[in-house]
Formats: C-alpha cells, sequence, structure tokens
C-alpha cells in the first residue's frame, strides 16, 4: 500500500510543482533537509558501536574512527495542494544493514485536514511510540548526539504504513495533541527481516507552560523468518521442544509498549526524562529503559548531562531441552539449540550510562555538538554491540567520544 | 517583574556573547493587528501558541494567522526571547520538530516592520509584531496579559 500512497505523493508533487512558484498562494511546495556529520571513536575494539542496530558496521572493531555511525542526510518536500489537503515525502540516506547508504523512504503520506485541529493521514509514518520518536533521525532538533539507547532500543522504532489521527485540544491554558495509529511495517538486516502487522498505538502529549508531558501505548504482532525455522528445529524433539517453542517463539504473539515522559523547559535550562517498557510472551521477554537529561543554556553553549538505565525483566536464562533424554545426533542437535536459545534470551541490553556533552549554536541552523558516554554494561549483556569478535567480553564498560555537526535548512 | 529581569539578563548575554550572529536587541517589540480587527488581547500562552503553531486561535469564527519577520533580526530575537523565553536557536530546533514530522511549516516571514504594517492593514486576519517606532493609527496594539 505505501508503494502507491509514494507514487501518489510523487506524482502530485511532480505535477503540481510546475505551477507553482509563480505565485504565493497555493499549492504551495517547500523543500527542507536536515543532516549530521559525525565521528565516534569507541574504545571498545573487539565489537562495534552502532547508533542503529541494523547498520553493518560501526565504531570499534571496524573502524577507530567511525564516521558512518551518526551521518545521514534528509530531504523532505511539503506540498499543500488545498487548505485542506497536503503531502509530505521525506527520504532519508544513512548506513544500512547492507553497507550502503542507499536513501530509503521515511515518511510518505497524504494528510486531510478535517478541521484545522484535526488531520488524518495515510500512506507512510513513524511511530510516535517515544516522546522525541519521531524527529529521532533530525540530531539538530534534540539536545543529543543520539537518543538515548536505553529507551529508545526498547523496541526498533521503525516507520509503518497505515492510517494516522491527530487530534488538537486546549484545556484551559494546556494545549494537548492526541494521535491514534494503525498499520504494518518492516525492517530488513543483514540476515533477514522483522515484520510487525496489526500494529497500533495511541499517544497524548500536553503542553502547558513550560511543561511538557507525553504518554504512549501501543501493541504490534511481529514475526522473524529467521526465528521461525529456529522454533521449527524445536518442534523436532517432541512434546518437550513443542512446549520450549510455543513458550519462546515470537510469531504471532503481542509485543506491548508503554511509554512516559516529561520534560521541563523555562528557557535557561530545562531536563526531560522518559521511562519505557516493553513485553513479549516470547524470547524477546520483557525489560525497562529510562533516562534524564539536564542541559543549561549560556548564550549559544548548551553542556548537559544525562544519565540512563536499562534492565531485562525476564528470566534470561532457559535450561532449554534435557540433551541426556536424546540419542547421540539428537542430544547434540538439542544442545546447539539450547546454546542459541539462551544467547537470544540474554542479548537484552542490561546497562547504565552517563553521558556529559556540549552543544554549539554557532551559527543559525547549525550545531556543532560534541558528546562523551561511559557505559557499563551489566554482566553477560553485550549492550546491542555488533560484529562482536571472539576475543569480546560481555559485561564491560566502554567509553565513547563523538562530536557531530548538525544542520537543517 | 522576575520574567522581565530574566528576559533583560538573556538579552544582557545575547548581546554580549553573539554579537557576532544575533544583533543586540534593543528596540521595543509590540503585538499589533489592523485597528478594526476583532483581537484585542491574549494571553502569553496563547501567543507563544500560535507563534509555534501548537494551536489555531478562532476569534469570532475567523483564523488567527500569525506573521513574522526574516531570522537574523534583532525584532524577531527580541519577540521570541521575551513572549516565548526562546532563543532563535531553540525556535530553529522547534520548527525542525514540526516540519520533519509533517506537522507544518513556521508562519510566513516578512523582511521587516514595514512589510509587516502593510500586510496588517491589508488583511485583518493577520496578527504581528513590530519594532515600536513603525506603530501608526491604521494598527492596534495588543494587549499581552
Amino acid at each position: 500500500m505505501v508503494r502507491q500512497a509514494t507514487w501518489l505523493c510523487a506524482i502530485l508533487i511532480v505535477t503540481q510543482s510546475g505551477v507553482l512558484l509563480a505565485d504565493s498562494g497555493l499549492p504551495n511546495l517547500e523543500f527542507n533537509g536536515f543532516g549530521t556529520l559525525g565521528v565516534v571513536h569507541s574504545d571498545e575494539r573487539n565489537a562495534d558501536f552502532v547508533a542503529d542496530p541494523f547498520a553493518s558496521e560501526g565504531a570499534g572493531y571496524s573502524d577507530d574512527w567511525s564516521a558512518e555511525v551518526d551521518s545521514r542526510l534528509g530531504l523532505q518536500a511539503t506540498l499543500r495542494m488545498t487548505p485542506q489537503i497536503s503531502s509530505v515525502v521525506q527520504v532519508v540516506s544513512e548506513k544500512r544493514y547492507d553497507g550502503s547508504f542507499a536513501p530509503a523512504i521515511e515518511w510518505a503520506n497524504v494528510q486531510y485536514d478535517v478541521t484545522p485541529d484535526l488531520s488524518l493521514r495515510i500512506g507512510r509514518m513513524v511511530q510516535s511510540s517515544f516522546m522525541t520518536s519521531e524527529h529521532r533521525k533530525v540530531n539538530y532538533a534534540t539536545p543529543w548526539i543520539r537518543p538515548p539507547q536505553e529507551v529508545y532500543r526498547l523496541m526498533p522504532v521503525a516507520n509503518f504504513d497505515g492510517v494516522d489521527m491527530r487530534y488538537r485540544y486546549q484545556n484551559g491554558s494546556a494545549s494537548n495533541e492526541l494521535q491514534l495509529n494503525f498499520g504494518g511495517g518492516s525492517v530488513e538486516y543483514q540476515t533477514g527481516s522483522i515484520d510487525a502487522s496489526d500494529s497500533w498505538g495511541v499517544s497524548h502529549r500536553t503542553h502547558w507552560g513550560n511543561t511538557t508531558l507525553f504518554a504512549s501505548y501501543g501493541e504490534l504482532k511481529v514475526s522473524a523468518d529467521e526465528l521461525t525455522q529456529f522454533f521449527d528445529a524445536y518442534r523436532l524433539f517432541g512434546p518437550s521442544g513443542e512446549k520450549l517453542a510455543s513458550r519462546y517463539e515470537v510469531d504471532g504473539k503481542r509485543m506491548r509498549l508503554m511509554n512516559l515522559g516529561a520534560s521541563y523547559d523555562p528557557g535557561t535550562w530545562f531536563v526531560m526524562g522518559e521511562w519505557a517498557r516493553s513485553s513479549s510472551p516470547s524470547l524477546l521477554g520483557e525489560g525497562e529503559g529510562a533516562y534524564m537529561t539536564f542541559g543549561y543554556r549560556i548564550a549559544e553553549w548548551t553542556p548537559y548531562v544525562g544519565v540512563a538505565r536499562a534492565k531485562v525483566t525476564s528470566n534470561t536464562s532457559e535450561p532449554g531441552l534435557n540433551a541426556a533424554l536424546y540419542p547421540p545426533p539428537f542430544a547434540e542437535g538439542a544442545q546447539v539449540l539450547n546454546g542459541i536459545l539462551n544467547e537470544l534470551i540474554s542479548s537484552g541490553m542490561q546497562q547504565e550510562s552517563i553521558t556529559v556533552g556540549a552543544r554549539w549554536d554557532f551559527r543559525p541552523g547549525m550545531a556543532l555538538t560534541a558528546q562523551y558516554d561511559h557505559i557499563d554494561m551489566r554482566s553477560g549483556s553485550s549492550g546491542g554491540l555488533i560484529n562482536q569478535q571472539p576475543e569480546f567480553t560481555p559485561g564491560e564498560r566502554i567509553n565513547l567520544f563523538s562530536l557531530a555537526l548538525d544542520f537543517v535548512f | 517583574m522576575l520574567k522581565r529581569l530574566t528576559a533583560s539578563v538573556s538579552n544582557l548575554l545575547l548581546a554580549a556573547g553573539l554579537g557576532l550572529f544575533y544583533l543586540p536587541a534593543s528596540a521595543e517589540v509590540l503585538v499589533v493587528v489592523a485597528a478594526e480587527a476583532p483581537v484585542t488581547r491574549l494571553t502569553r500562552s496563547d501567543l507563544r501558541d500560535v507563534y509555534l503553531g501548537r494551536r489555531t486561535l478562532m476569534i469570532n469564527g475567523v483564523e488567527v494567522v500569525p506573521l513574522d519577520l526574516t531570522e537574523g533580526t534583532a525584532v524577531r530575537s527580541e519577540f521570541y526571547t521575551h513572549y516565548t523565553g526562546q532563543t532563535p536557536a531553540q525556535i530553529k530546533a522547534h520548527w525542525a520538530r514540526q516540519i520533519f514530522t509533517g506537522r507544518g511549516q513556521p508562519p510566513q516571514a516578512l523582511a521587516n516592520s514595514r512589510a509587516v504594517v502593510e500586510r496588517l492593514v491589508s488583511d485583518a486576519k493577520s496578527l504581528g509584531y513590530i519594532d515600536s517606532s513603525f506603530l501608526d493609527e491604521r494598527l492596534r496594539v495588543v494587549t499581552i496579559e
């Protein structure tokens, strides 16, 4: 469906753009862009630190200083056709699972404003699961070099193809926005893909004076083709294999995500924080994450500090099949399966981190940010690091130093 | 009083620290509409929400359309610092969040106070802010509570 919606948006933009620039009224076409040029150094040499868990390489093992973790470019066309109908297409180029920077469509939708405060959209959009998830790729618009992974990794936030509704309303001097969405999407990675279907979410945001409050809840049905084969293998082991497969299987089960966030920003300083919890009755298990960031503004400088924590609240080990009960070739097979299962359920993010940084808004639309992160991983946790080499030991501490130039135009 | 003081302090900081990029704000800024426009007073939070695109303000069934000044002008810096408590860089980041999530574009920006005055007198729906020296009898100053 998104393909049709994308084509519709593209065709509308191309056919309408001819008549545009001549006069100032409608239809009106705007072009905007954003980007980051960033480098990251990690002192863990046996694995890669990545901002996007589906990227193929990052900083540490693949590169001492990597320019591929945070660098990206986004371009957007916004077309307003009538006072009620508008369309947005946004394309983002960043490091992908296949190692390329091939551009991908992040947003492509048509919006109909029923009233100035009620709008409906169809096409590709981004879930508003977290307080900054819709603009998480626009580093210029967030205080940090990248959103705290302890919260933002709980769910691989991705765009979805579907419909959504946004309703704004006033409540005394508070302005509110309620958002409902329904759809599905998929994320590709090196050896497969993760598909989400029947996903829905609701989020609510209130701006009251200097305070912003955010809450969201969502559910999605996840399926991962690689895991289906893994559990089919378990099923070959009779009733006890069946039992394990149905306990840990991902396909067809619903994953739930809940998030609460708040910020207070009187201008000269700000504080913001979020708490989120994800749960799935499968090997994805249950986890919690939270962060808090405090920043102070001195002219065009914004130094900030943050703390974050993520933990897995479900079991991280499973005895699995009793290998002693099976004849030789099956016994080894059972051990291999148990090994993989335990590796999967123990790979959840469990860590604490401290972030210290400073942003310099040195000219309009441009900012330079330097950030230091100290990540302390709990025993057994690999903190979302990828390309782990045989010498890599989970549960250690890593230090990151990042420098990024963010811009919008 | 305290807010006024904070605003003056931040102006001082702006003037001292950012001379290169943000001109010192010395002008007095007035929020104005056409003399025959229905708007007479606005709360500070309404003004802020309208300029940040957080709400659509309807007065007598007519939508109030905010007008902006182009970036880098002293009057604009003064307006945002005083009425929203945010620097031009923060306003820029705010609009990046709106634009790249499909929530809309900033108010139309005109080159100077004179252009804003001309637009206001020809369009009673518009709301603007100007350097006080451009105030004339065709305009009405909106009381900000």
